[in-house]
């Protein structure tokens, strides 16, 4: 079953004088239960990818139908809706709200239009001790080290129970051992409670511990990679891959190089 | 690189914009202040009038330095809060190697230019009010002289040498600050941090702060009594109480802001019904964190909204009084006495009276009984003692005269400044009595009140209303008093004229023997030693002309004042509450992405703004209600109708302000 499909993506920002496109006929499709990867140089569009299936950027043309529905059609409250209940979003910088305890922050989402779910206590339990966070729940994100911040940032979008969890950089501020940890625990998401995930990073390690990656470019499909094999291997044709988008074709601005 | 300060400019642009508009209109309110006071012309006119009206120059000038005064530390206030937010962009210029020297002369030029767009608007806007607040000034003195536009270059000179002086030194400030901004570290946001943890000793101040403030607020509510019983108890004077109250209700309110309030937010945030709706939640947790980093902006409005509030309410409370004073004093347009009439039966045509009321009294000493130690226990006076069929009469014609029941050997004491005498919770009145030694009779005092029938400048000191019985077995001279409404016209105030010249006075001896009732009362026109007396002759005209002017003068100054206030609250909450919600753009769209419905986002904003805007609005209200009950205790209960008019219409304006911070947040 599709899960998410995007088809004949465009997005365009700026006006006539100061146009950049971000996104350019971008076309795959994802299925249930699968962890993709999305890789790319800096600029490619993989943030105004994920921000487009999430609603919170509106494409130029071009449609995105998540589980059968065409996000175009949304209103803005199902949208909204649409965000709360079907997505968890895991944000690069954490972005977690700082006068919250980490409870609480977990807990936000559900709290946002009532009634609030009978086993809220439960859920956040359960996701507490699947992410390990039983003993920091009344604590404040500043009192947390980055990897505790970003598995407080998991659990919270994996407490509505969504179908699909876009995950941005999840892992861009951790270094390889909390990396590793937080990776487990969205294999472990995906592979025991079929939750699909399209995760966004740089680091071949990080993807190689998806299914499937796919390489975007200018905007555009470039290529994709599948796992058949053992890590280490999926690993090897990732890292060929990445030296084949930067080495060929042309060559990028010097306005990028920063 | 002046560009780079310039984009953040643009960033604030608002914010600069709003800072502009709001001290442009104190600007033109000094303006329209100063070009009254200068237009020499507009006072020449009315200076055949009164004293009153040749003292308001003077009296606007005090209000012009105040005002003035205050709009400075205003603007150096408001600089402060808009330069701190910029410390952080300012620190990665100077990071990247700016000068100090080159963002302190942008900052200085920056200060100027404001200045000047400032000053530009202001006169404009100036010049439109002047003439307002002109109309506004005379019609409260009730002064008939018609004004235009106030056009003073004189005026508008002096300002814009202020101003620049002013303008320069806040450039100077900022350029000063640039240099000591630290550089190399992280410039550290002060919004961020952790919430503060509810220790021992937060509790202990919260609830120290809780204490004195209830105590205070006890305390400046039984004010009267409490300023009393320390006069009496040889400890102090009455005054100390007053501040006091004052200084123990301001340490408490900062510790309720700085502790208490804080200590509540966070206990509440615990709860399930803020937990388990993010609206809620975040609403409080906002507010919680206002509380706890910006405390002082918090507290310093709501000194701000109490001074306002307090300000404008007494000047009402003060013109009701000037108004309900004149009735009080004289019912009707002139009361006489039997000798006051003899002096004017020739001039006064019969043709000209509207109206004649006769009022026959009786004058005797009497003995006031109330509890033992109690204020007014003991007292001895002269009573003009009145029955009840005749007061009943007058009461038919006068406003403000409350219709009376009695029963035999039942009194009702008339007073002037009866704020002893009340009823509250440390004076209870019971079986207060009056006996009048020269016959013997004693009465019962039913209750005690202010008004006097024909208007207490009619009498020696206080009135007894008795019943008809009573009266007429009262051995006691006999002292009536005739009032007259008289027609309008030119002759008739001709006459009031002349007659309001003469000063024809009624005595009565004062002497130990006369008050205990061993010699019998008898009226003289010659004064001795411990005479009482009274105006023989009395007109309300003259009388009513001063009051306007005096409390019409009062009145126009306080709303100046108010409104400049007002101004500085209003606009010290909004750019505040613009600056943070800058500062968590980035927390409303994590939550927005989150998925928070617009709605929702709308209503956390809303519920802030009102918080934020109505907490000193309360706790201000409530504050100046306790000081203008105060000045209504003691001014004799004039009437809140006035003061409810002008504070709801602040409250209005307020919530105004507050719409507009909210509807710029939401667009921010
Ligand atoms: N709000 C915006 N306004 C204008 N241009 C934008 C905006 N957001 C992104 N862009 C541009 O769109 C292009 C794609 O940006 P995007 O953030 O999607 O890249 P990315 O692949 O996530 O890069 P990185 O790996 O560096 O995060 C970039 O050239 C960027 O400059
Ligand atoms: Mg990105």
């Amino acid at each position: 079953m599709r899960v998410v499909d995007v088809a004949h993506l465009t997005k365009i920002y700026g006006h006539r004088l100061n146009r950049v496109t971000a996104l350019n006929d971008l076309s795959f499709h994802i299925d249930a239960g699968e962890f993709v990867g999305i890789m790319g140089p800096s600029g490619a569009g993989k943030s105004t990818l994920l921000n487009t299936i999430a609603t919170i950027d509106t494409p130029t043309s071009g449609e995105v139908i998540v589980a059968g529905q065409s996000l175009s059609q949304f209103s803005e409250s199902e949208s909204a809706r649409y965000r709360r209940e079907q997505l968890g979003f895991i944000f690069q910088e954490f972005n977690l709200i700082p006068d919250l305890t980490v409870a609480d922050n977990i807990t936000l989402p559900l709290t946002f239009v009532p009634p609030v779910p009978d086993d809220l206590d439960a859920r956040l339990a359960r996701f507490a001790h699947l992410l390990g966070l039983e003993s920091m729940l009344t604590r404040y994100p500043e009192q947390l080290s980055l990897g505790q911040r970003q598995r407080v940032a998991a659990a919270r979008a994996m407490i509505s129970n969504p179908a699909l969890i876009l995950a941005d950089e999840p892992t861009g501020s951790l270094d390889s051992m909390a990396a590793t940890e937080l990776l487990q625990y969205l294999t472990k998401l995906n592979l025991e409670e079929d939750v699909t995930i399209m995760m966004v990073t740089h680091d071949a390690f990080t993807a190689s511990f998806c299914n499937r990656i796919i390489f975007i470019r200018d905007g555009s499909y470039f290529a994709e990679v599948t796992r058949r094999g053992p890590r280490q291997q999926f690993f090897d044709s990732i890292i060929d891959m990445e030296a084949t988008i930067n080495g060929g074709g042309k060559r990028r601005g010097p306005s990028d190089t920063l | 690189m002046g560009r780079l300060i310039r984009s953040d400019f643009h960033r604030y642009a608002t914010i600069n914009r709003l800072y502009v508009a709001m001290a442009a209109v104190m600007v033109a309110l000094l303006y329209a202040v100063l070009a009254l006071i200068e237009d020499d012309a507009l006072f020449a006119a009315a200076d055949r009038y009164t004293e009153v009206s040749a003292a308001a120059p003077s009296v606007l000038l005090v209000l012009l330095v105040v005002a003035l005064l205050f709009t400075i530390i205003f603007l150096l206030y408001m600089n402060t809060l808009l330069i701190e937010r910029r410390a952080r962009s300012i620190s990665v210029y100077r990071l990247l190697g700016m000068p100090a020297g080159r963002i302190g002369l942008t900052l200085f030029y920056e200060s100027m230019l404001l200045g000047a767009q400032t000053l530009v608007i202001g006169f404009a806007l100036g010049l439109l009010l002047s003439k307002f607040l002109a109309m506004m000034l005379l019609r409260l003195m009730a002064l008939p002289v018609t004004v235009g536009l106030l056009w003073q270059p004189h005026a508008m000179l002096e300002l814009v040498a202020v101003f620049t002086l002013v303008y320069a030194v806040i450039g100077v400030i900022n350029g000063i600050y640039v240099a000591h901004i630290p550089i190399g570290r992280r410039y550290q946001l002060p919004a961020q941090g952790l919430p503060t943890r509810v220790t021992g000793w937060r509790m202990v101040w919260a609830t120290v702060g809780w204490v004195l403030l209830i105590g205070s607020y006890l305390g400046a509510y039984n004010l009267v009594h409490l300023a009393y019983a320390v006069s009496q108890s040889r400890f102090g004077h009455g005054y100390m109480v007053l501040w006091a109250v004052l200084a123990v209700g301001l340490v408490g309110l900062y510790l309720v802001f700085r502790y208490s309030l804080p200590t509540l937010t966070s206990r509440l945030v615990r709860l399930l019904f803020f937990r388990h709706h993010a609206v809620r939640l975040l609403t409080l947790t906002n507010l919680n964190e206002r509380l706890q980093r910006n405390v002082h902006s918090l507290f310093l409005t709501t000194l701000l909204a109490t001074g306002t509030i307090t300000v404008l309410g007494s000047g009402a409370i003060f013109y009701q009084f000037g108004q309900a004073g004149v009735n009080q004093s004289i019912s009707m347009d002139l009361v006489a006495s039997p000798y006051g009439l003899k002096t004017t039966y020739h001039d006064l045509n019969p043709d000209w009276i509207k109206q004649t009321v006769v009022l026959p009294t009786k004058l005797a000493a009497g003995r006031l009984h109330t509890q033992h130690g109690q204020p007014g226990d003991g007292d001895e006076t002269f009573y003009n003692v009145i029955a009840l069929s005749d007061y009943q009469r007058i009461a038919k014609v006068q406003k403000g005269l409350a219709k009376l029941t009695l029963k035999p050997g039942q009194a009702v004491m008339a007073v002037y400044g009866r704020s002893l005498y009340q009823h509250t919770w440390l004076n209870q009145r019971r079986q207060w009595s009056i006996t009048l030694p020269r016959t013997g009779q004693k009465f019962q005092l039913q209750s005690v009140s202010n008004q006097f029938p024909l208007g207490v400048d009619g009498y020696f000191d206080r009135a007894l209303i008795v019943t008809d019985d009573d009266y007429q077995v009262l051995a006691a001279p006999r002292d009536p008093m005739t009032g007259y409404q008289l027609k309008s016209g030119a002759k008739v105030a001709a006459f009031v004229k002349k007659a309001s010249n003469t000063s024809t006075y009624d005595f009565l001896s004062g002497s130990s023997k006369a008050l205990t009732g061993e010699k019998s009362l008898q009226l003289s026109r010659t004064e001795h030693a411990g005479s009482y007396s009274r105006s023989a002759l009395r007109l309300k005209g003259p009388l009513l002309a001063q009051m306007n002017m005096l409390f019409g003068l009062g009145l126009f100054v306080v709303i100046l004042l108010g409104l400049i206030f007002m101004i500085a609250t209003a606009s010290i909450l909004l750019m505040k509450q613009l600056i943070i919600a800058f500062q968590e753009r980035q927390s409303r769209q994590i939550i927005r992405a989150l998925g928070m419905p617009t709605r929702g986002m709308h209503q956390i904003i809303n519920w802030q703004t009102t918080l934020i805007f109505g907490l000193p609005l309360l706790v201000g209200t409530f504050n100046a209600w306790l000081i203008i009950h105060f000045f209504s205790l003691y001014l004799d209960n004039p009437g809140y109708s006035l003061v409810v008019i002008i504070v709801l219409i602040y409250a209005l304006v307020y919530a105004g302000f507050g719409a507009l911070t909210a509807r710029l947040v939401r667009r921010s």
